[in-house]
């Protein structure tokens, strides 16, 4: 899987909201967009995954995967590549199910939506995509609402495992959650792309926790990107002011955070 | 002096809070309250407000006996201790302009007349950085971080000597975070108001609070000064909380302890330590013995049979190297 970024622009009438000039991702990688609200980050998600204009906006340059063009791409052939090629978690998981439905039942329907074999089969592939998330198949009998928030992030992870995602979209997945469930979110993340080879975009305001995560990492402010580089060499020299400015804003831990050995 | 003693609130079958104590001292302290979602923060936050009916145990604010409070009693409380709620704007009226809300305030404590009730209102929003324009818009015109200053230049407005601060800042973007943060950092040392501070982050914690309590689960797993217990936890709890915290110093070489496994379900808790299904140090004795919260020293306790070791370091080694990085 290669997804290549050139020369985006989504914008809103003459107001260009986000410009990326040029941006790749491939198997197994990590890439991080950071910035503020208001950068463009989401923008450039949903421009990614074609739905823009729904909101309104207007996309202009190439998204390509696999060298097929997004950009401007039949709705047909775009309703493929969501889901399944590349799969989606947002900030709150709990708006992302239907409330009245429960899990099993949204889960099953995505499967059978992307062809996903007869009842039996989707109900294998379904538990077997839980237990990779550390969640047993008891969750499917739930509503949203009695499952917390990082376990519904849990199921939406495994619901792009399922269908074999080979790009995990994630905007600010972990925002609304508890630091220690954010850990266990990451964790789960970091394996699934060590392991299966699915590549992550991972979107987020807080500086700190895009780097954990990712290789790669882009700054963006008032839609334009300010920084980009490898995660290592922008978190211990970021070049732009305002990179530095982000990473002043992050609170820091004496006695180190995820530190491991350095005590 | 604000206290709270054996507090333990219920809902039907379920224990929120079990056996709660906790001292917030007057004069521009800050005690930090921390545990994930559940665990019981803002349970407490509302006994101590007297909005939570079922509350037993013992608060107290100076000469106040909190559940008891009626009438005149109530609003001069009201006036020693103010919340900033977690959601700022669901505690605006969508329909009433900022510095409307804040003039209601000083109305219904007799604090403005109907003539300076207007300069008032500017001074306050001057105390949190904000312009006597911003009073006249309605919440949708504001950013998030303008709405949380509104709130606490609402709460401000009757001159209080504590604030509960319920996650202020866990809506909000890093940088509206730190600017809200610094602004509290003033704010209390201007006006000598003490905080009761809730969150999830013990960065933000250490930032502002010079003590600590750790909740798990409706109990108190640790307290003590902020700097000794980050530097070096008692409970294994702590230890998995400080581990969560993503530091940008030490980004692509770390590992962390990551807990498994969900917290108990508060209608059906565990025997033995709450924690210990979760521990990766439990022994037999935990799961049978419950753990008091013992004097570990340094104004420091910590409710861990196993405290000795997690302060030697035990959980050090255990750590998982974080894959892919």
């Amino acid at each position: 899987m290669r997804l290549e970024i050139d020369d985006l622009r989504v914008s809103f009438g003459d107001r260009v909201v986000a410009h990326i000039p040029e941006l790749a991702i491939e198997s197994g990688e990590s890439v991080g967009i950071a910035g503020e609200s208001g950068s463009g980050k989401s923008m450039t998600a949903m421009a990614i995954l074609g739905l823009a204009e729904h909101l309104g906006a207007s996309t202009a340059g190439s998204v390509r995967l696999d060298g097929r063009e997004l950009v401007g791409a039949p709705q047909r052939e775009l309703r493929e590549i969501r889901g399944r090629r590349i799969g989606m978690i947002f900030q709150s998981p709990s708006t992302a199910f239907n409330p009245v439905l429960r899990t099993g039942y949204t889960f099953a329907h995505i499967l059978a939506l992307h062809g996903g074999g007869n009842r039996r089969l989707r109900r294998a592939t379904a538990e077997a995509a839980l237990a990779e998330v550390r969640l047993t198949p008891r969750v499917l009998e739930r509503y949203p609402h009695q499952l917390s928030g990082g376990e519904l992030q849990r199921v939406a992870i495994a619901i792009a495992l399922a269908l074999r995602a080979e790009l995990l979209l994630a905007d600010e997945p972990t925002s609304a959650l508890d630091v220690t469930v954010q850990a266990e979110i990451f964790e789960i993340v970091s394996r699934i792309r060590a392991t299966d080879g699915m590549a992550i975009l991972f979107i987020s305001h807080d500086l700190a926790a895009v780097a954990e995560i990712t290789d790669r990492i882009v700054i963006m402010r008032a839609g334009e990107v300010v920084e980009a580089g490898a995660t290592r060499s922008v978190v211990n020299a970021p070049s732009h002011p305002y990179t530095r400015a982000l990473f002043d804003a992050v609170p820091a831990l004496s006695g180190g955070g995820a530190d491991a050995a350095g005590r | 002096m604000l206290r709270v003693a054996d507090l333990h609130v219920r809902f039907g079958d379920v224990q929120s809070v079990a056996g709660v104590d906790l001292t917030v001292p007057d004069g521009a302290h800050a005690v930090g309250l921390v545990g994930e979602s559940g665990s019981g923060k803002t349970t407490i936050v509302r006994a101590i407000l007297q909005l939570a009916p079922h509350a037993e145990g013992t608060i107290t604010y100076d000469d106040f006996q909190i559940g008891r409070l009626r009438g005149r009693q109530l609003s001069s409380f009201r006036r020693c201790v103010q919340l900033v709620p977690q959601d700022a704007d669901g505690s605006l009226s969508p329909r009433m302009r900022v510095g409307t809300a804040i003039a209601e305030v000083l109305r219904t404590h007799r604090l403005a007349t109907r003539r300076d009730v207007g300069a008032r209102v500017d001074a306050l929003l001057a105390d949190v950085g904000l312009l006597p324009e911003h009073g006249r818009r309605l919440p949708h015109q504001l950013s998030g971080g303008q709405r949380q200053r509104v709130v606490i230049a609402r709460a401000l407005a009757v001159e209080p000597r504590l604030l509960l601060l319920d996650e202020p800042t866990s809506a909000v973007d890093v940088t509206v975070q730190d600017q809200v943060l610094t602004l509290l950092e003033r704010l209390r040392a201007e006006r000598e108001v003490s905080y009761l501070f809730i969150s999830h982050n013990l960065a933000v914690v250490e930032r502002l609070c010079e003590s600590v309590v750790v909740l798990y689960h409706g109990r108190v797993v640790e307290t003590g000064p902020t700097s000794s217990v980050l530097a070096n936890p008692g409970h294994p709890y702590t230890v998995a909380l400080r581990s969560a915290v993503p530091q940008l110093k030490n980004s692509g070489r770390r590992g962390r302890l990551v807990l498994h496994g969900a917290p108990p379900d508060p209608a059906n808790p565990p025997p033995g330590c709450v924690f210990h299904p979760r521990c990766p140090l439990a022994i037999e004795r935990c799961r049978t013995d419950v753990p008091l919260l013992d004097d570990v020293g340094g104004g420091r306790r910590v409710a861990c049979h196993r405290v000795e070791e997690v302060l030697a370091g035990a959980l050090a080694e255990r750590r998982s190297p974080l894959s892919g990085s």
